[in-house]
């Protein structure tokens, strides 16, 4: 299995860097939350499992499912969205495409902050502070993390597969069944990741669309840290945040892995 | 929608009166077309000539402007590419890469909803027909070129088609596997007696592979032939020159008595028997490189400028006054050196005479 054996050590400033930046600061996370709390200083330097009780009371449960749903919902919006919009830029020539392309990411080189306050004026008055304006404003800064994956899948679909299937008997919606979604699915749950995630967390949109009424575990940790100065407690419901991503991250891992291995175990048949 | 003719011996294909153009630019420019049941016909043409626009008007890609297509006695114009039973093997081979060997093989029966060991057994028959049956289980992106191709025929085939459309199926192919494969699907469709249109701008594997030959130019059938009868009676200058090599020879028609004659530049006749052509017209005359003969009545007096052996055969470039002429001889007899001066002729029926306005490739 072990194919680069050869220098390892070339991994090294990128493994100090991440034990310096993300390994040590996550355990340290992690020890917080089994700290009890200091009104004055961050934490007091004794074992308690009083932030865990709190973290999972009903008010933090509530909050972590209300994450999950908003993520979940910005997720599959960006998804209905970006499916039927690449369907029609696959279908483009080149510089056209090229152009929508440029059109669909410009949001990304403007500031989050600004478009926030745009969408701040542009929303009616009885929508701000509900849970489906943040997720549609989130949904509209996440859509270019969900059609480039997908777009990309897409341009990768060899020409000419989906005139095969029709040629052998398929009506187009078994072609696009059989033939096109199985061969761009793999794009898709990328597009997935990369809205889910960083959605979890999310901060900025639910504070100031949401106006306080909205939330989530990205509001709550902000809240604990900063104002009420509940370390152990902020600690836990970043810890929360984490297993979130993790699990089905480690999920798709696991299964890659094993799929590579039985692939690879296949190929070595002898024929 | 569609019409149904019940006649035994109707043919499998059939195209009649088939235009198609993409905006302004005709494709194809009438075409009339009749493929026999069990029969393999070839369908040759340079690029541009509307080879791979009639396929796809058969297979159901695209619709004709205007005429009709036929499969099997019924009338098949306007039905879209699922219902009809053509299936074709692509140039790319376009596999499904997320299936196996067999799941690509089992694509057209579970649309077709074929029973589950029905499916099985037909897998097993085609996987069998093209020697892959060790391969079943692999996945097509390990799979080599001719490999590859190989799945595409048996996917072609395993459904039992009334035609299996080929498009320029080797031309992706080594040159050392194109001949394997050529000789692999001549005995598959021996044994099936599947139609078959087989596209290409090959001339030598449209030749060797089908009972019949179109030659496709500009989107005009210009000859529908047996491979012999295209190379040995073309019926234009641009069959003569697509089918084979050719030496051509410029003249004009010139009368003695009654008999006609062609006055080669440089001053000599050749007697046009059979040939009802006016006098003084010009005309082009085409003679294939192996009826070219060294000979002490020939027409021509040439001289022997290059010389190249090649086993078989020998071929000789030969300067003569009208033209340059590529000769090529059995390599058996004596046959001249470079330098030597020679008389060059051909049999009277080996000279291809076509009046001049029709355009020749050079």
């Amino acid at each position: 299995m072990s194919r680069s054996r050869g220098t390892p050590w070339l991994a090294s400033p990128a493994l100090l860097y991440l034990v310096v930046f993300s390994v040590l600061p996550t355990a340290l996370i992690v020890g917080y939350s089994f700290c009890e709390r200091d009104f004055y200083a961050d934490v007091k330097a004794a074992f308690s499992l009083e932030a865990w009780r709190q973290a999972t009371d009903l008010i933090t449960l509530k909050t972590l499912g209300r994450s999950l749903l908003l993520a979940a919902s910005v997720t599959a919006i960006d998804l209905l969205l970006a499916y039927p919009c690449v369907l029609a830029l696959a279908r483009m020539d080149r510089s056209l495409r090229g152009m929508f392309v440029v059109l669909i990411s410009f949001p990304l080189v403007t500031s989050l902050l600004l478009r926030i306050y745009g969408w701040m004026n542009l929303l009616p008055l009885e929508w701000r502070g509900t849970l489906p304006s943040v997720a549609l404003v989130m949904a509209v800064n996440y859509l270019p993390f969900m059609v480039l994956p997908l777009l990309r899948a897409f341009e990768r679909l060899e020409s000419g597969v989906v005139a095969a299937a029709l040629d052998l008997g398929a009506t187009p919606w078994q072609a696009f069944w059989r033939v096109t979604w199985p061969l761009t699915r793999s794009g898709m749950w990328a597009g997935c990741a990369l809205v889910f995630i960083p959605a979890t967390g999310e901060y900025l949109v639910p504070r100031f669309i949401g106006e306080g009424h909205v939330n989530v575990l990205g509001t709550v940790i902000v809240q604990e840290f900063m104002e009420r100065r509940n370390w152990p407690y902020a600690a836990a419901c970043a810890v929360w945040l984490m297993a979130i991503v993790l699990a089905p991250l480690l999920g798709s891992l696991v299964a890659a892995s094993r799929s590579a291995s039985i692939g690879a175990a296949r190929d070595r048949e002898p024929t | 929608m569609h019409r149904v003719e019940d006649d035994a011996s109707r043919p499998a294909v059939e195209l009649r009166g088939v235009e198609k153009r993409f905006g302004s630019r005709p494709i194809l420019r009438g075409v009339d077309l009749a493929i026999g049941r069990g029969e393999v016909f070839a369908l040759l043409g340079p690029s541009g000539s509307g080879k791979s626009t009639l396929l796809k008007l058969i297979s159901g890609i695209e619709s004709p402007d205007r005429g009709e297509v036929w499969l099997d006695g019924r009338e098949v114009t306007s039905l879209p590419p699922y219902r009809r039973e053509v299936h074709t093997v692509f140039q790319n081979y376009a596999l499904f890469p997320h299936l196996n060997v067999t799941g690509n093989l089992e694509f057209p029966l579970r649309l077709a909803k074929r029973p589950r060991d029905e499916i099985h057994a037909r897998v097993i028959a085609a996987l069998s027909w093209v020697n892959l049956e060790t391969l079943a289980e692999r996945r097509v992106d390990t799979l080599s070129g001719g490999e590859r191709q190989r799945v595409a025929l048996a996917r072609a085939l395993v459904n039992d088609p009334q035609c299996v459309l080929l498009d320029e199926p080797l031309s992706a192919l080594d040159p050392h596997l194109r001949g394997q494969t050529l000789a692999l699907l001549q005995e598959i469709q021996s044994r099936l007696h599947v139609t078959c249109l087989y596209v290409t701008h090959d001339r030598e594997e449209a030749l060797r592979i089908a009972q019949r030959v179109g030659v496709l130019n500009e989107g005009r059938l210009e000859q529908v032939g047996t491979p012999e009868s295209v190379y040995r009676s073309p019926a234009s200058a641009f069959v003569a020159g697509f089918v084979g090599r050719i030496n051509w020879l410029e003249a004009e028609v010139s009368h003695e008595g009654d008999r006609p004659f062609a006055r080669l530049t440089g001053g000599a006749a050749i007697p046009l028997d059979g040939q009802k052509l006016p006098a003084s017209s010009k005309v082009r005359i085409g003679v294939r490189p192996e009826d070219v003969k060294i000979a002490a009545d020939g027409y021509l007096l040439g001289k022997v400028e290059s010389r190249q052996f090649s086993g078989a055969s020998v071929e000789l470039k030969l300067s003569t006054d009208a033209a340059v002429l590529i000769a090529e001889l059995p390599a058996d007899g004596a046959t001249p050196q470079v330098g030597e001066a020679v008389r060059v002729g051909w049999r009277p029926g080996a000279a291809h005479v076509f009046a001049r306005d029709a355009e020749t490739p050079s």
